[in-house]
């Protein structure tokens, strides 16, 4: 099976640490970087790169920015204009890949956004809500931890219902204790509706059709069973 | 009659009321920091005030009998402000014990006189104190035969200065800079004797009808020196008037050394009234954050604790970070936050719950926990690692959290790759946006749920997510989804549950008061 892609651009502390941790999830890394200085290190960090320019449109192909393998692109250089420059035309090169940014003013947020990145993430922002939780509600921050950064067996995970499961078209409550084993369930996002995350103590009567996000919390085992179990398909 | 004072020296010792009383009349005229000061001030101001206004009035008006009434009736207030002022000040049967422990443990004779000798002493010491002395001013004019001395009761004003400490503040400024203030005083006298020398000697004998005495010249030399110049008396000489240009040219120098020490005096000063005025509000708060750093981080920090109205104050050691409209309402201090002395200032000891080192230097909040820790082990520290080398030394400096930045962003970023959604719907959660919250809730020790399997709580009705629990009991242990018939719940269990805010604010207010509805329904269900 062929691995699934990421192309991060420019190579500094945090894209390598990025590409650390999506190494180690198996996927496939290209690291897109100009400077010369910095293949060495790279390739003694040990993943592949690229020296293409991205500001030239037709080295976006080249380094297979177009291919359906290439799961998501990371735009993290410095230079905050060089990032908009590059989302933009990224973006426009391919409708459908997912890209994140990062901006270290919150003001610059919305044009990133605009320009077509999917996230933009903002060191300062996250590390200070991290702190604001350590303070202020301790347990929860520990518990997520656990759950998001998979130091436990605890997983969150997402099963998009296919057509024909036989859960397809069931109301969300029905759902019940007995079927979902050892797990709970987060809430859903329904595409036809809207982008908004629908959380499962507000959408009890919400039926689930194919295309559905669930998000579920459980141990690894049980969230396989249950995988398994809604997409059972209607006989 | 000897033995009869020490008794009674004693009697006052034991005595709590005699403690609580003077302890109050004590806070009541000099603590700062009692709440009630600050009314007992006003009404000591408005007193003052109203009296003045009096004053003016009566120059060309007839006297009233009520204005005059309320003149005696503010006399006594005054009078016992300042009697509680000399009682408080001192403790006379503290004195008197002390020293009949003394002698007794000496085995001499005990002196009641020499008691007596070393209060008068203190109390004297105070009633010649110039505040002191300001007091007494406002109240001797009022006795009829000293009428004549109404003109003093202007120094009631200066009684106002007691009531406002920053303009005690200010007068510190004179004493600070005293010896600018000498030097400026000596350059004027020398300034003035010589410029009325020299128009006396040329002016004096006859020559100009205006100055006939050397006080005339001296008064002459003053107005010209001070720039006023009413001109009432003028030179008429040449000799005369070429000394009037050099004292006017003079007398510009002296007004602008004069006008320069003042203003940075009052400017250095105004820095520290504004720092006075932050750790003294530090000084009333309790349970509070101190944010070491107010960049990108600490702006967001404080924006959030804000928001959950959770108290805190901000250094940092650029005042520039402060300027911005936004931070107006915030509790700032300038200043080194590695410091013993400002921390230990802002209560980092005893009433400060945590200390949040931000600054984007590693080796400045390695420093700044140092020198937390150093003054409480129990305060808890978090710091911000710009570099993940730095993490386990900040550890051993004894913080209780590291957060390295560029690690935890990288974890947020390669999640957003694999669960985008999953990854959302924590986002909403983390970021405690309108839409669900994850909320901590605790089982109280005297909470009658404990004891009771989890399913007398029914998270259903209050569509609440039951996450997990966590059991300090057993060291914090985190069990995900817990078996609902067979957990049993324990005190100071701490529940984990996702939900609305409405639902959670209802559930938290009803398990608080412990009437959650299926517990009724199961009380019932046992009746049966």
């Amino acid at each position: 099976m062929k691995k699934n892609k990421i192309i991060i651009f420019s190579y500094n502390e945090i894209s390598s640490q990025i590409a650390h941790i999506l190494q180690g999830k198996g996927y496939e890394i290209l690291i897109s970087e100009e400077d010369e200085t910095l293949q060495e290190k790279i390739k003694i960090d040990g993943f592949q790169s690229s020296t293409l320019s991205l500001m030239e449109d037709e080295n976006l192909e080249k380094i297979g920015l177009n291919h359906a393998d290439v799961k998501a692109f990371f735009c993290l250089n410095e230079d905050k204009n060089k990032n908009l420059f590059i989302i933009l035309s990224v973006r426009h090169f391919n409708k459908n890949i997912k890209i994140i940014s990062l901006s270290s003013d919150i003001d610059n947020n919305k044009p990133l956004i605009l320009a077509g990145a999917n996230k933009v993430l903002n060191p300062y922002e996250i590390s200070a809500f991290r702190i604001f939780r350590l303070l202020h509600k301790p347990y929860i921050l520990d518990v997520l931890d656990n759950i998001l950064f998979s130091k436990s067996d605890i997983n969150i995970e997402e099963i998009t219902i296919k057509k024909d499961s036989i859960y397809d078209g069931v109301l969300l409550s029905e759902l019940d204790q007995a079927k979902r084993g050892n797990i709970i369930i987060l809430g859903l996002q329904d595409k036809e509706l809207s982008e908004e995350f629908i959380f499962f103590s507000a959408g009890i009567n919400h039926k689930i059709d194919n295309g559905d996000t669930l998000v579920v919390l459980g141990k690894s085992n049980d969230l396989k069973i249950f995988k398994s179990l809604l997409n059972d398909y209607k006989k | 009659m000897k033995s009869l004072i020490i008794s009674f020296a004693y009697f006052l010792e034991s005595s709590k009321n005699y403690y609580q009383i003077k302890h109050l009349v004590y806070q009541l005229l000099d603590d700062v920091n009692f709440k009630y000061k600050k009314y007992f001030d006003f009404a000591m101001i408005f007193l003052v005030l109203s009296t003045i206004a009096i004053l003016i009035y009566e120059v060309n008006h007839p006297q009233l009998e009520i204005l005059n009434n309320f003149e005696i009736f503010a006399i006594i207030i005054f009078i016992i402000e300042w009697l509680g002022r000399l009682w408080t000040v001192t403790h006379i049967h503290k004195q008197i014990i002390n020293d009949y422990e003394k002698s007794e443990f000496l085995n001499q004779p005990y002196f009641l006189a020499k008691s007596i000798k070393k209060i008068i002493k203190d109390k004297l010491a105070f009633i010649f104190s110039p505040m002191s002395i300001i007091d007494l001013l406002a109240i001797l004019p009022t006795y009829r035969p000293l009428r004549i001395l109404r003109i003093l009761m202007i120094f009631r004003l200066f009684k106002l200065l007691r009531y406002t400490s920053s303009i005690n503040e200010f007068s510190q400024v004179f004493i600070e800079k005293r010896f600018e203030f000498f030097t400026l005083a000596l350059l004027f006298f020398i300034a003035v004797i010589f410029g009325s020398t020299i128009i006396f000697i040329f002016e004096g004998a006859g020559v100009n009808p205006n100055i006939e005495t050397f006080f005339d010249a001296v008064y002459w030399s003053v107005i010209t020196i001070t720039t006023v110049g009413f001109g009432d008396i003028s030179p008429i000489t040449l000799p005369g008037r070429i000394a009037t240009l050099f004292l006017v040219v003079g007398g510009l120098g002296v007004i602008a050394f004069f006008t320069s020490i003042v203003t940075t005096a009052l400017q250095e000063k105004l820095q520290s009234i504004k720092e006075d005025k932050a750790v003294g509000e530090a000084n009333t708060m309790r349970e509070f954050t101190i944010i070491c750093g107010f960049g990108r981080m600490g702006q967001v920090l404080a924006e959030q604790l804000q928001s959950v109205k959770e108290k805190f104050i901000i250094v940092d050691i650029n005042e520039k970070q402060f300027q911005d409209k936004k931070f107006a309402n915030y509790t700032t201090i300038k200043g080194d936050a590695s410091s013993v002395s400002l921390l230990k200032d802002l209560g980092v000891v005893h009433r400060a719950k945590a200390v949040i080192a931000l600054s984007d230097s590693d080796s400045v909040n390695l420093a700044i926990i140092l020198t937390a820790r150093s003054l409480s082990s129990s305060i808890n520290i978090i710091a911000r690692a710009n570099r993940k080398k730095i993490e386990k030394k900040m550890y051993l400096a004894g913080a209780n959290k590291v957060i390295p930045t560029t690690d935890i962003t990288a974890l947020v970023a390669s999640e957003y790759v694999g669960q985008p959604v999953a990854f959302d719907a924590i986002d909403d959660i983390l970021l405690n946006d309108k839409h669900a919250v994850m909320e901590e809730i605790e089982i109280f020790q005297n909470s009658s749920f404990i004891g009771n399997s989890l399913q007398t709580i029914d998270f259903d009705n209050y569509n609440l997510s039951l996450i997990g629990i966590i059991t300090k009991s057993e060291n914090n242990k985190f069990t995900f989804n817990p078996d609902k018939t067979s957990y049993i719940l324990k005190p100071k269990d701490i529940l984990i549950v996702i939900g609305y805010h409405d639902s959670i604010i209802q559930f938290k207010a009803e398990i608080l008061s412990q009437k959650s509805k299926l517990f009724k329904r199961k009380s019932k269900h046992e009746k049966k």
